[in-house]
């Protein structure tokens, strides 16, 4: 509890019922779905939502009532998608409704009290309705199991799309960043909550299109529950959290910003790519005398760099072919990089203005210095992607070698151009 | 026929002091029929069927006329009816394989070193427990290689087993753990936990431990919340500062002081697990590539060079025991536990990994202007906290520092040590 409102540094608040504690709110919470479809529609209600996205909506809502309570027995197992942070995450066939979901298990070895505040704090889950968040069917302990269960996206999440694609087109990621924003922004208006993890490996997509966030941190007990941690040879803190200092939203801003580097240039940019593998990954359309007079923050001389290993330039020139290895540091190493370094960035003369203008400001170190989410809605960058026709399912389907689940609009000539430079940046980088 | 032996001639009382004195081990003759000496003159020189020198007195055995001098009748394998050729080559054979020979039948030149082989192989032996003498019964805990269990071997034990991989071929390794048993072994001191020898034998490697009644500190802070007033908390530090300044006089260091490790019954304190290092080198962990497993509360007792040192993609995977551990970050570990004890819970409490790593990593410490204590308390925070390791004293020191503490807690301004929160480049 004390560590909630250390966190909070908002004090931001969780509707009721995510923090009480007492058994007293038992029945309460206890309490089935309103199940109306009025009720639905006030669910709905000013979210400024398209026919497609309210229809899809109450289409999971409604298939949602016929679930009922979930147990360990009724699933059936399908694959595993993915394990990370704690937690193994399966598809599964739920077999009372013949949904398929995504299952994540996570083990805890905890009393009875605290797993049941764990899935009592996990009901926030219910009321977050976005067409930007994915969908969320119920918690269940069992066997020292949490289990999560959520709506099942097809498409995986972008880190898995990245693999595959090499790179993601500026024109993609456009839609990337709309939905996240918008999700950031449903998250924070309707529940006020932050998401603290944004990830190239939290943001999911499916066949039909949709780009949908998870993995928020919406309860501090089953954080707080977890026996391990994993840290990995990635990290999206934003500097100011890494410091311990006071953090904000703002945080998730940078994570995002530095998600978009990572998807454009396919690589994880800390440390930054050195002209030669930017040169192995975009070919001749990257020009370094280009770089060197627009861009002062290209190759730096800092006061840090002296304390560097020895490894890292041989590393990074000895790799600079095979575009998306790193060289190694340690993780302090990596994630001083990020705290006193300058700030990562995608070259210019390959992206366009606005999309550079756009990740160069969600990168800013300085918290203050980097757009809010609603000037950030009003990015050119982002203007100018909403009013594209991109087809994005096409797009997912065509890197996830998936069938698509909807009829695909018309075959428009930004698809086709989309596809084709994917396919040009995929042979980049297999060079 | 024994009994028309005459009692002179035979020397059977030396031959089985021989037998007491090197026990058989893996690699022994399976021919073992004792010879009977009987003393015999030979007027025409004949040869030592041993040292082959020349000879004139000596021994003579009545079954398979085998000749030696007196003197090498200890050295003389049992073996009545074996030619001297068969022998030879199982002679040959044994060294070859690196292994200890039964009886120390090598020439003069080897003496020495099988002499140490058949030392060392005596300490071992005398820690090492079958197996099968113990009984385990209830599990009462699990670390990252090992389960431990009640059990009992002539009384109550803790027995901690070892989660073995499949290369069990590693001999370097089972060596090494070998000899950290005997290290430890020889370990005595209130503080510390009583060895009481393993089980060396893969598959089942074990250690067998006296068995703690007490809780560990652990338990006592986070789970049960106790308080202790500071007279208490400063006894309790002084006692792990002599079990630990003990350990690292014997040159051993702990490596995995918490508070996990430290139990507490009736006033005294002892300290667990202790530096068994080798022995994780034949376990299979869940060390998982391009991922570094943090468990809860790990992190704030290691020390900033062990800590900038952690990495998450290095093939293979790290070996936690190859981090820099030394005297001085058992010392950082300690202040770690001089703060639960003092604060309740551990450092940076609820901070994310990452920012753990690069907070400590960079010098920074967890603020104490919480903490109501007097400056000498927080002093000895700062020093066993020391960026540098060589600005960590040692354990004696440190008992001293203790000792001297105010034993009243003192109503000061709790507001001093704003400082603590810059870091090391800025001081």
């Amino acid at each position: 509890m004390s560590r909630n409102q250390n966190k909070n540094k908002l004090n931001l608040k969780l509707p009721p019922g995510s923090v009480d504690s007492g058994d007293s709110s038992q029945d309460q919470n206890e309490q089935p779905l309103d199940t109306s479809i009025e009720a639905l529609h006030k669910t709905l209600e000013g979210l400024d939502l398209d026919d497609q996205q309210r229809q899809r909506l109450e289409t999971f809502l409604t298939q949602k009532q016929k679930v009922g309570e979930l147990t360990g027995e009724d699933f059936e197992y399908l694959g595993e998608l993915g394990a990370g942070n704690g937690g193994v995450v399966t598809k599964v066939l739920h077999r009372p409704s013949g949904l398929i979901m995504a299952r994540k298990l996570i083990h805890l070895e905890v009393k009875p009290a605290i797993r049941n505040q764990i899935i009592r704090e996990l009901k926030v889950l219910h009321e977050c309705n976005s067409p930007h968040i994915v969908g969320f069917y119920g918690a269940f302990y069992s066997d020292g199991e949490i289990n999560i269960c959520m709506e099942y996206m097809d498409g995986g999440s972008l880190d898995l799309v990245l693999k595959k694609a090499g790179r993601i087109p500026e024109q993609v990621l456009g839609k990337v960043t709309i939905a996240v924003l918008k999700g950031l922004n449903y998250l924070r208006e309707k529940h006020q909550i932050m998401h603290r993890d944004v990830k190239p490996s939290n943001i999911l997509v499916n066949s039909r299109g949709e780009i949908k966030i998870c993995d928020f941190g919406v309860s501090g007990q089953l954080i707080d529950s977890m026996a391990n941690s994993f840290v990995g040879t990635r990290s999206y803190m934003s500097p100011e959290r890494l410091q311990g200092t006071h953090y904000t939203i703002q945080s998730d801003i940078w994570s995002l910003g530095l998600s978009l580097v990572e998807m454009a240039i396919g690589r994880y940019p800390v440390p930054p790519p050195e002209p030669k593998e930017l040169k192995a990954i975009f070919g001749s359309q990257y020009q370094p005398e280009l770089q060197d007079s627009s861009n002062d923050a290209k190759t730096p001389v800092s006061p840090n760099s002296k304390t560097r290993p020895a490894s890292f330039s041989q590393n990074s020139a000895s790799n600079s072919t095979a575009g998306d290895v790193c060289p190694r540091l340690s993780i302090f190493e990596l994630l001083d990089y990020i705290v006193n370094e300058p700030q990562p960035t995608i070259p210019s003369g390959i992206f366009s203005a606005e999309f550079k203008d756009l990740v160069d400001s969600c990168l800013k170190k300085n918290p203050v210095e980097r757009p809010d989410l609603k000037t950030l809605m009003n990015h050119p960058y982002v203007k100018k992607s909403e009013s594209e026709d991109l087809d994005f399912a096409r797009w997912v389907c065509q890197v996830m070698k998936l069938e698509p689940s909807t009829p695909t609009k018309n075959t428009t000539a930004t698809a086709t151009s989309v596809t084709t430079s994917v396919a040009s940046a995929s042979t980049a980088t297999n060079v | 026929m024994a009994t028309q032996q005459p009692s002179t001639s035979t020397i059977p009382t030396t031959v089985t002091l021989v037998q007491d004195q090197s026990p058989r081990t893996q690699g022994c003759m399976v021919h073992a029929i004792e010879h009977r000496f009987i003393n015999f003159i030979k007027v025409k020189t004949t040869s030592c069927s041993l040292c082959e020198k020349s000879m004139i007195i000596g021994l003579k055995c009545r079954h398979c006329k085998y000749r030696c001098h007196r003197e090498c009748v200890d050295k003389v394998p049992p073996s009545c009816g074996l030619p001297n050729k068969y022998v030879d080559f199982f002679r040959e054979t044994m060294k070859n394989e690196g292994r200890i020979i039964i009886n120390n039948t090598s020439p003069a030149a080897d003496e020495s070193r099988s002499e140490r082989l058949r030392q060392n192989s005596l300490t071992m032996r005398e820690w090492d427990i079958p197996y099968d003498e113990l009984t385990i019964e209830e599990k009462i805990g699990a670390g990252r290689f090992s389960t431990v269990y009640k059990g009992r071997w002539h009384g109550l034990v803790a027995i901690k087993t070892f989660n073995l991989n499949n290369s069990l071929d590693d001999w370097k390794a089972l060596e090494a753990f070998k000899q950290e048993v005997v290290t430890f072994c020889k370990t005595r001191h209130e503080n510390l936990i009583l060895f009481m020898g393993a089980c060396m034998k893969p598959p089942h490697l074990a250690i067998v431990t006296s068995l703690c009644q007490g809780l560990t500190l652990y338990t006592h802070i986070h789970l049960r919340k106790d308080k202790f007033n500071l007279n208490r908390l400063i006894m309790i530090a002084q006692q792990i500062c002599q079990g630990m300044g003990y350990l690292h006089a014997r040159g051993i260091v702990h490596r995995d002081l918490k508070s996990k490790n430290i139990y507490y019954e009736n006033g005294k304190v002892v300290i667990t697990d202790f530096g068994l290092c080798s022995v994780t080198k034949l376990c299979h962990g869940n060390r998982i590539r391009g991922c570094l497993k943090v468990p809860k509360g790990w992190l704030c007792y290691l020390a900033p060079e062990l800590i900038r040192s952690l990495h998450a993609d290095s093939d293979p995977p790290q070996d936690l025991n190859d981090l820099p551990f030394s005297p001085a970050t058992d010392l950082y570990a300690f202040g770690t536990v001089w703060f639960e004890l003092l604060v309740g819970s551990w450092p940076f409490i609820g901070q994310p990994p990452e920012v753990i790593i690069w907070q400590v990593g960079k010098g920074l410490k967890q603020p104490l202007t919480n903490l109501r204590a007097p400056r000498e308390i927080k002093n000895i925070l700062m020093i066993c906290w020391a960026y540098q390791p060589e600005d960590r004293h040692d354990f004696s020191k440190l008992q001293l520092l203790l000792s001297k503490l105010p034993k009243k807690r003192l109503q000061r301004s709790p507001s001093h040590p704003t400082y603590l929160l810059r870091s090391v480049e800025s001081i």
